[in-house]
């Protein structure tokens, strides 16, 4: 099956890039959301089962294969929006498409693989489909913006693959090695520590500038801000997604070795510097898609936290990601449309945003409940659980300063989003101000829905899927 | 300046090659590696010109077939050529991408790409 998927997600891809026709288009592109359901329904039937040499659906894969499913339905839609509303040239939406495509399929790839060099090739793909989203506006502001996360991430993803290499080295064997994930896993005490640590310093490094946490979370924040709203909602929430997978599996075979305690160091230190940048950057910055793209750092700086800390660490993090990335898709989209009314993305020109939409307006107040984990946010539980986790593992320091650091995190956010929906903005004309039709905020409001759900009432499969995912972390 | 500079990182990775005594690096080949990876990072600090950062990108991309060389890691063919596929069209984009810069800002510096920030 997924040998069928890559093809045809590639076929998909190519006949987007060549041809011009609209209604083409879109038929090819609900074709590929038909083939993205098929595969999830299949692997989730399948599960653990390898299929062509390098791809093993396990949970930890299944969990965010099918958060992915359920983001790109609305992304792809969210996407005709978009062109429908604002210029649409033919030649534009032949390469936003392709490049969207290929962005999921590679993300999917990227899920399932058990190989660390096929993670690598399809993380490497995402890198090179994203820069084209990126570069969609083709203005100076985007052709920075693409440059910046294109150069950054290449060279990360090269940092990767240093440490690919030192992984090697690791294995202390000549010839052949096997780098699939579950060999490594069963060579774990074997391993060479000198090597091994090396390896992790390169691969963490690499895959922060997926994930968005210090070092390298820089380039990421240009990309969500210059990229149309669709697409900085899949940078926001997938691709994000994709980057903890590649920490996480190195992580596990990591977790069977004597440097456990100096790997977890790393992940507290960059977790802890996360979400101080992202805190010193909220309080400042006055663009507020740049302010949720900080939040995210934010965000997955706690759930470094919540897998260093260990114990119930573990389940919360993959919890919190997974709700981190229902939330931060259903904000971006919002504000594709808050963009739509102000054409701008300063605090300061927008505001009064109750009058123009309401519906997106209670999503936006519902969002930044959610976004700030205040109850009944189902990030709320995550987040509780992370710091008990933290609290267990006799981070009291640590769990202080990051109660603060949040606390203000959650006062520059509602400043800007309380701002934008009641204060009126200085110098504004509503005169050609089209109103927005409540049908395009019921995906956002089906996300925020669902992530309270999970909260209040986390589904039996979630929880078995999440903890099978864990397994092999020490407990 | 620069020579001096590349010099004492040639120096300097020689001495800590040295100091790993695994018998599973072949060592000249480590120490070009390790060279060639962090003259490719001092090109990019140092250097204005967009083109010269894809130069120092080269430079850390040869570095990194080189110390392939050096821990003797073969890869299965497959995995082989989607790596060599994918930097392949990395590197292709990246020209692009400094030619698309040079139309539009003409003079190619670093310098000019900074109105992104908070």
């Amino acid at each position: 099956m997924i040998g069928i998927y890559l093809i045809g997600a590639v076929f998909i891809s190519l006949s987007l890039f060549f041809n011009r026709n609209k209604k083409l288009h879109y038929s090819l592109v609900s074709l590929y959301f038909v083939l993205q359901c098929t595969l999830t329904i299949y692997e989730y039937v399948h599960l653990n089962e390898v299929q062509l040499e390098y791809f093993t659906p396990d949970a930890l894969g299944i969990i965010f294969l099918v958060t992915l499913s359920l983001i790109c339905g609305p992304a792809l839609w969210h996407s005709y929006v978009y062109f429908e509303t604002g210029k649409d040239i033919p030649r534009e939406r032949s390469i936003y498409f392709a490049a969207m495509v290929l962005l999921l399929t590679a993300l999917s790839a990227a899920y399932l693989s058990n190989h660390i060099a096929i993670t690598w090739i399809f993380v490497e793909l995402t890198t090179l489909s994203s820069s084209a989203l990126i570069y969609h506006r083709r203005n100076l502001h985007t052709i920075e913006g693409t440059w910046k996360y294109l150069f950054v991430c290449t060279i990360s993803i090269t940092l990767v693959f240093i440490g690919i290499l030192f992984l090697t080295l690791a294995i202390q064997q000549d010839g052949i090695k096997d780098l699939n994930y579950k060999v490594l896993f069963s060579q774990a005490p074997t391993l060479n520590v000198f090597w091994l640590k090396l390896s992790f310093l390169f691969v963490f490094t690499g895959f922060t500038s997926k994930a968005s946490l210090v070092p390298m979370y820089t380039a990421g924040i240009d990309a969500k801000d210059k990229a149309p709203s669709p697409a900085g909602a899949l940078f926001s929430s997938v691709l994000i997604n994709m980057g903890f997978v590649g920490i996480f599996r190195l992580y596990e075979i990591i977790s069977h070795t004597s440097i456990l305690p100096w790997t977890n160091q790393i992940l507290l230190i960059s977790g802890v510097l996360s979400v101080f940048v992202a805190t010193v950057y909220m309080l400042k910055v006055k663009n507020f898609k740049r302010m949720f793209a900080y939040s995210s750092v934010e965000h997955m700086g706690l759930i470094m936290l919540g897998l260093a800390a260990g114990g119930i660490g573990y389940y919360a993090a993959i919890l919190h990601l997974i709700l981190h990335s229902f939330t931060k898709s259903a904000m971006f989209f919002q504000i594709g449309q808050v963009y739509r009314i102000y054409k701008s993305k300063s605090v300061y020109d927008a505001g009064d945003y109750f009058r123009y939409n309401p519906t997106g307006s209670m999503i936006l107040l519902l969002g930044f409940f959610v976004v700030t984990a205040m109850p009944p946010s189902g990030m709320f539980v995550s987040e509780f659980l992370i710091f008990t986790a933290l609290f267990e593992a006799n981070h009291f320091w640590l769990l202080a300063i990051i109660l603060l650091l949040l606390t203000l995190i959650i006062w520059s956010l509602g400043k800007t989003i309380f701002r934008m929906i009641f204060i009126k903005p200085i110098g504004f004309n509503d005169t050609d101000v089209k109103k927005i039709p409540v049908i395009e905020s019921l995906s956002q409001l089906v996300f925020l829905g669902f992530v309270i759900y999970i909260g209040v009432n986390t589904p039996t499969v979630l929880i078995n899927l999440i903890h099978v995912a864990i397994q092999n972390l020490p407990k | 300046m620069s020579v001096v500079i590349i010099t004492s990182i040639i120096i300097g990775s020689f001495l800590l090659a040295n100091t790993i005594g695994d018998p599973h690096v072949r060592k000249i080949f480590f120490v070009t590696a390790l060279s060639a990876l962090f003259t490719g990072m001092y090109f990019i600090i140092s250097r204005k010109k967009i083109i010269t950062h894809v130069m120092g990108f080269l430079i850390i991309e040869n570095g990194v077939f080189v110390l392939s060389l050096a821990v003797g890691a073969e890869m299965p063919f497959l995995v082989n050529i989607g790596i060599l596929l994918d930097i392949f069209v990395s590197v292709l984009l990246l020209g692009v991408f400094v030619n698309k810069i040079g139309d539009m800002i003409g003079e190619q510096d670093v310098d000019q790409l900074s109105s992104l920030k908070d």
